[in-house]
């Protein structure tokens, strides 16, 4: 699916325009202890995967327990990233999806950008649903609650929960370095596992992406 | 790996939609090849620069472990013969955001020292070297971007004496910024940094240090807690492991120390594994 140049530049313009540019949060340091308590409240494989309440772009409320009983896999979006426009071009998720077209998988996109920042807010989000012809829901977590809970660290970052609410994976979406797609999709292949009731085999890799937009 | 780069550039680059104040991405960011001698000589070291100037207010990555970005990557196109690399990574600094991400960038200047391998059988006279550079970019937000460098250089015959090229001074810079190898120990000499491990940690200590950070390769070990760990004022840097992981341990990456004017920063590579017995100085 070719994304056409000036919608791309469309959506990065609504972006770009709406952000204020400060020079951000450069070598400060975070309090000693802080993210390790954090860390006590991190999604960990094997253990149930953190409950959520989140507005998608159509403002309906999505729960996480919605779906238990299926696979879910969470990606952590950012339309704004190079490295998501980069997977959205190849379809990279989109075809992942068609993969499991008739199994009980769901797939939700979250993006945990503050207000202003690149690729946050509902417009942006709802523009991108549009352009890049995806049909799930993409979730808006502007406090970053949520995301914090999971420990996303970059867009894309993607996490499989089985059918009884466990984290299986968190991680990449492939084996690739974020200039291009992949060979080996680790999503995919941890999904599959999932269905078949075997244990993901790589439960965890480092992801790779743009850093998910947090506010301070 | 070009084409998808090619697809991020036609999305992203040098487009600028009407009202933003953002620069176009193509002043981001420019980069030039640089040699630091006019002439290459067969058998010889010969250096090369990528010479990065960056944006204020924007960062390029470090080749170690950050939580997002990418680094800078090169495709050469060089003689035949010819090889370049590996790169020497100068010391980053650290750059930490919100969620408890921490990344080791570049800011201002980035200057990337490349050996040059010239065969022993070169001929002498002009050579052209030439790379596809590509990179992330970011402030707030990221954009890609990429350039094709070249030099035109000269191979010269192997007793010849060099002349230093204009651009001699950033590799003295790029010099002082990169890591080197942790002196050996002797028995009256313990060197300039001391180690040792306890449980779940490694202590450094670098007497005479003002201020320590550390920046982990992607070969260390899982560490626990770098955001707080990884810098401190003083002489000791206590860094703690992850020790949920399995796999050996390794402390892998590079120890910047400061010290009180006019002493220079030092900057070392450390590869450090616990040795048997628990604590040591050694390197």
């Amino acid at each position: 699916m070719k994304i056409g140049r000036r919608n791309v530049l469309g959506l990065v313009g609504a972006c770009v325009a709406a952000m204020c540019f400060s020079s951000g949060a450069l070598a400060q340091t975070d309090k000693p202890g802080k993210s390790e308590d954090k860390q006590g409240k991190l999604a960990k494989i094997g253990e149930a995967a953190p409950a959520f309440e989140l507005t998608d772009t159509d403002g309906k409320a999505v729960k996480l327990a919605d779906y238990k009983g299926k696979v879910v896999v969470l990606e952590w979006f950012n339309p704004g990233c190079p490295v998501v426009v980069m997977h959205y071009g190849a379809d990279t998720m989109n075809k992942t999806i068609a993969q499991f077209k008739d199994k009980p998988v769901v797939w939700l996109r979250i993006n945990s950008g503050a207000p202003g920042k690149q690729g946050a807010g509902k417009e942006a989000n709802a523009n991108a649903k549009k352009e890049w012809n995806i049909t799930t829901p993409i979730l808006l977590d502007e406090t970053g609650k949520v995301g914090r809970n999971y420990g996303a660290k970059t867009t894309p970052h993607c996490f499989v929960i089985n059918q009884d609410g466990v984290l299986v994976y968190a991680g990449a979406i492939d084996d690739g370095n974020g200039g291009a797609v992949g060979k080996t999709n680790y999503v995919a292949e941890a999904v599959t596992a999932t269905l078949n009731g075997e244990t993901v085999a790589k439960a965890e890799t480092k992801p790779y992406g743009c850093s998910v937009k947090y506010g301070s | 790996m070009r084409g998808s780069w090619a697809m991020i550039g036609a999305a992203c680059c040098g487009l600028v939609a009407p009202g933003m104040s953002q620069p176009p991405s193509e002043d981001l960011v420019r980069v030039r090849l640089v040699a630091e001698f006019r002439e290459l000589i067969p058998g010889r070291e010969n250096w090369l620069a990528l010479d990065f100037t960056i944006e204020p207010h924007w960062h390029l990555y470090w080749d170690g472990r950050n939580d997002s970005g990418m680094p800078p990557t090169f495709e050469w196109r060089l003689p035949e013969g010819f090889k370049a690399g590996p790169i020497v990574w100068p010391a980053p600094h650290r750059l930490v955001m919100p969620g408890g991400l921490l990344d080791h960038v570049y800011e201002n200047r980035l200057t990337l020292l490349v050996p040059l391998t010239v065969p022993a059988d070169a001929a002498a006279g002009p050579v052209k070297i030439a790379a596809d550079a590509k990179w992330l970019v970011c402030s707030e937000m990221c954009l890609p971007g990429d350039a094709e460098v070249s030099a035109e250089l000269t191979v010269a015959g192997a007793g010849t004496a060099r002349t230093p090229g204009a651009d001699a001074r950033i590799f003295s810079d790029a010099r002082a910024r990169a890591p080197k190898p942790l002196p050996k120990k002797t028995p009256s000499d313990p060197g300039p940094v001391r180690f040792s491990w306890n449980a779940g940690a490694v202590e450094l200590h670098v007497p005479g240090a003002s201020k320590l950070a550390f920046y982990p390769s992607n070969d260390c070990s899982p560490l626990l807690d770098l955001i707080a760990d990884g810098e401190a004022k003083g002489d000791r840097l206590k860094i703690r492991l992850n020790t949920v992981h399995d796999g050996p341990v390794r402390l892998d990456g590079i120890l910047d120390a400061a010290y009180p004017k006019p002493q220079p920063a030092m900057i070392w590579r450390l590869d450090l594994v616990p040795e048997r017995g628990g604590n040591d100085s050694g390197g």
